[in-house]
């Protein structure tokens, strides 16, 4: 009826029909989605994939390098100022760290007395953000750190002020983290004032994090440093993780509706750091019993 | 006499990789939710003017590298690529009946089903996030469509024979 209409049409229609096409592109992309959702049998070929769109991530982030660039040429008596404030932040630093050796070391020794196993000391491996993810409502980062520099699947990642996320995916040069506040994200927390604990989750806000699983009689205040605890055995304890903003108590409900600022910042800086010896069983039994040798030397007081 | 659009060869992969790049380029947080879905407009652009080129199949390992970009699950955009490329497809006939600026207004309800599509899928998987900006891209995807428009048309050769 139509072929009047439209000479483009062949008289005969050669190959498989549009629809035939669809119901094939369809049933396939949904046993891609099913594969996807349900195992892990993709990662192979999702992370081929984007080690080959490589380039094209690389370009999309050029307004940055070109920013970079501009930085290049930024004036020498800033870079001096610059300097000058590094070298100070420095000195503090090293000044605070003198007496951070002997905490760190009779820390140790406590706690082998005590026959507990704490790590302290985690190795870091530093890594550049990429890029962010441009979906508003995820927060993932992407880093320049991959399979080849020793980076696995749960990772964290922190950065100067505190835990940032943990590494979800990994490619060969490259991998992605999601970030705290994403809200697909809990991480278990303590109170660093009472060792209260419970769960921080992410609510899809970069400055913002809530506390669901308080009773309404849970001693917590406002300003309370949260500290990983270590549960669930993804993040290393005693990092700190946000401070406690609000506090909501809603008469008749159960549960205190408390907001925390995460610590890290998740919206600036581009280094952060990857722990790498998370394996806290193992690695951290080995430590203990370094530290309870040179421990057994030191006189008693 | 059968009309026939024709397009230099290069100008296709070139506006697909722009599109690719553009749709991935960090934006401020304030605009970034009005980010416009501009690989699947291209697509819809060359399903509508070049079909013997750019198939179904193209339209899917399009979404697919979408996926693997913006970390989603895989296959999400691809099945969203396929279902909106097939109803432009289909609706080619009448399309070409409407000034190209008008066709922006046609698109719109397509778009609302792609970012239907999408917003349903991520439920599905247990993905779900704030919704209250989600109509955002239907409307500056359906304001980028004239801009697509007088930027590709230029390249058109018409070849009757």
């Amino acid at each position: 009826m139509e072929s009047y209409r439209d000479d483009d049409k062949p008289l005969f229609i050669r190959g498989p029909s549009l629809t035939l096409k669809l119901l094939l592109c369809l049933t396939l992309s949904s046993a891609l989605m099913y594969a996807d959702h349900s195992t892990d049998s993709l990662n192979p070929i999702r992370s081929t994939l984007a080690t080959a769109l490589g380039p094209i991530e690389w370009l999309a982030s050029t307004p940055r390098h070109i920013k970079d660039m501009g930085q290049h040429l930024s004036s020498r008596a800033d870079l001096l100022d610059e300097n000058d404030g590094l070298k100070q932040e420095r000195l503090l630093l090293l000044g605070r760290m003198q007496k951070m050796a002997a905490l760190e070391a009779e820390n140790m020794r406590i706690r082998a007395l005590l026959s507990s196993s704490k790590n302290l000391r985690e190795e870091m491996l530093i890594a550049e953000i990429l890029g962010t993810s441009n979906d508003p409502y995820r927060h993932h980062v992407k880093l320049n750190k991959g399979e080849l520099d020793g980076v696995f699947e749960g990772q964290p990642l922190i950065d100067a002020h505190g835990i940032l996320g943990q590494i979800v995916s990994v490619n060969m040069l490259t991998s992605s983290a999601l970030i705290i506040t994403d809200p697909n994200h809990s991480i278990p927390v303590e109170v660093n004032r009472n060792g209260l604990r419970t769960i921080a989750q992410g609510q899809g806000q970069l400055d913002r994090l809530i506390l669901p699983y308080l009773p309404a009689n849970a001693d917590v205040q406002e300003g309370d440093l949260l500290v990983s605890s270590g549960l669930g055995g993804r993040y290393p304890a005693g990092y700190p993780v946000g401070v406690i903003s609000e506090i909501h108590h809603h008469p008749g409900e159960e549960f205190l509706e408390i907001y925390a600022k995460p610590a890290a910042q998740t919206q600036h800086g581009r280094e952060v750091l990857l722990v790498q010896n998370v394996d806290v069983k193992t690695e951290s039994v080995a430590k203990a019993d370094e530290a309870s040798a040179p421990a057994s030397t030191v006189p008693a007081p | 006499m059968s009309r026939k659009d024709h397009y230099p060869g290069y100008i296709v992969l070139l506006s697909l990789l722009v599109a690719l790049i553009l749709s991935h380029m960090p934006l401020p947080d304030p605009i970034s939710a009005a980010r416009p879905a501009l690989v699947l407009l291209v697509a819809i652009y060359w399903t509508q003017f070049l079909p013997t080129a750019f198939g179904l199949l193209a339209a899917m390992l399009l979404g697919i590298m979408v996926d693997v970009l913006s970390g989603s699950l895989l296959g999400q955009h691809a099945f969203a690529f396929v279902l909106i490329c097939y109803v432009i497809a289909k609706l080619r006939d009448s399309m070409r009946m409407f000034p190209w600026w008008q066709q922006g207004l046609v698109l719109a309800p397509l778009l609302g089903l792609y970012e239907f599509i999408l917003f349903w899928m991520d439920g599905v998987s247990g993905r779900e996030a704030d919704t209250m900006w989600r109509w955002l891209p239907i409307v500056s995807t359906a304001l980028c469509w004239p801009l697509l428009c007088s930027l590709l048309l230029p390249f058109r050769s018409t070849v009757r024979h």
